[in-house]
């Protein structure tokens, strides 16, 4: 399998250990760790997860399996941050499987959060009857 | 139709649905934006008046797309007082204070949506030894009561609702009137004596502490650290316009977590929550200055 990387909606941020990037469309921002984000940019289609393995591998000079890249994968997937499914015989991996080969230092990590709606980001509710008029005493939005 | 009840003031008029109003309306300019109040009785401009923070000012001037409208139905109406914000549904409410409550909230939240000088992050923020401590958090996570007590122990009030992060990071004041809620038993909390107009004048802060936590009966503050990335989604939560322009939003906030320790937890009372801060943070700069 060579997995390919969505790029398209997308706006990213570097940090020093960490990339965070932004779904323009699903308003969502994910923080891929090092090795999460190391295997997203380089899914460029060409490569399959092997050769991903050998360049975590020479990247950060820790031996890295397959099943370490698996699992990047499958979250990639899950964020949909990879644009094809998986295809038939593919068997996601746990990170208990990845964490016994590859151990912590190469665990690839995917936080997630919903970006929220103006609506959403205000504190008060209301707590007062919304309904009990007509609409039609209200002016209209378009000015003046 | 009416009489006008605002000789020599500028006006217009809404008929629909058989109902002629007169409508006068003001703006509140502030941030770099405009919002238009409007409403059909004159004492209504007043309570738009009190929802003003330091520095901002009504001026006569076209709003931008930001409406609220103000009603005033009579004595004779149960539901007296109306608002309506944007194209959502009225609220209705028989007493002036909690109409001013509501029109504070939604004048705080149109100008959150809509500042072009400024992120606004939902968030307590304090200052301490000249730096900010961020506490981001909706409405009932208990950032008030934190800041509240980070103030009582000696930090200088910046805002209990939201953080003003410029381009580069910094976090400015946004000193609306500390309101606490009353306890469970329905005791009122005494907000401290904080002096809004001085903390209006409080400059900008760099970020010093993030701490994403939430209030649990019984519980106890034992922080976790947070990563830079982590710390970032944290604030992402809790940005309200992050949806209007994520790559600023972003570009934004990864200033204000490069560098900022972070941490997070459930906490318990405030008053050793707060204490803890307090020297957490110092213990951080100390930390710094004692780098080579």
């Amino acid at each position: 399998m060579r997995p390919k990387a969505r790029r398209e909606q997308l706006a990213t941020e570097r940090l020093p250990d960490e990339l965070i990037v932004y779904d323009l469309k699903r308003h969502k921002a994910h923080c891929l760790n090092r090795t999460a984000a190391y295997v997203w940019e380089h899914c460029d289609g060409l490569k399959d997860v092997p050769a991903l393995a050998r360049a975590i591998s020479g990247e950060f000079g820790v031996p890295c399996d397959e099943p370490t890249v698996q699992l990047a994968v499958d979250l990639l997937r899950e964020a949909e941050l990879i644009e094809e499914e998986p295809p038939e015989g593919w068997s996601a991996i746990s990170r208990r499987q990845a964490a016994g080969v590859a151990g912590a230092i190469l665990l690839p990590a995917i936080a997630t959060v919903m970006a929220p709606t103006p609506a959403m980001a205000q504190s008060t509710r209301r707590k007062t009857d919304e309904s009990s008029s007509s609409d039609d005493i209200w002016p209209n939005n378009r000015g003046l | 139709m009416r009489q006008d009840a605002f000789p020599g003031r500028p006006q217009f008029h809404w008929a629909c649905g058989g109902n002629e109003e007169i409508w006068r309306h003001s703006v509140v300019e502030c941030h770099g934006t405009r919002i238009g109040v409007r409403f059909n009785h004159p004492e209504l401009e007043d309570d738009v008046r009190r929802c003003l923070l330091p520095g901002w000012r009504l001026v006569r001037a076209a709003p931008g797309k930001a409406w609220i409208s103000l009603v005033d139905r009579g004595p004779a109406e149960r539901q007296r007082f109306g608002l309506r914000s944007g194209s959502r549904r009225p609220l209705w409410t028989p007493s002036r204070k909690e109409l001013v409550e509501r029109l504070e909230s939604e004048i705080h939240h149109a100008v959150a949506v809509r500042a072009r000088d400024g992120l606004f992050v939902h968030a307590a923020v304090v200052g301490w030894l000249g730096r900010a401590i961020l506490i981001p958090g909706r409405t009932h996570s208990g950032k008030t009561s934190l800041a509240m007590e980070l103030v009582r122990q000696g930090a200088s009030y910046y805002s209990d609702e939201y953080a003003v992060v410029d381009a580069a990071g910094y976090i400015h004041p946004f000193p609306r009137a500390i309101r606490p809620r009353p306890r469970l038993d329905g005791e009122p909390v005494e907000a401290p004596a904080v002096s809004y107009e001085q903390a209006a004048q409080n400059g900008p802060l760099a970020p010093g502490l993030i701490v994403a936590t939430r209030f649990r009966a019984g519980g106890r503050w034992r922080p976790a650290p947070m990563t830079a990335g982590e710390a970032l989604l944290a604030l992402v939560r809790n940005t309200v316009a992050v949806r209007r322009d994520p790559a600023r939003a972003i570009g934004t906030l990864r200033r204000v977590v490069r560098g900022t320790p972070a941490f997070c937890g459930v906490r318990g009372e405030a008053a050793a929550t707060a204490s803890a801060l307090l020297n957490l943070i110092e213990s951080h700069l100390t930390k710094r200055e004692e780098m080579p």
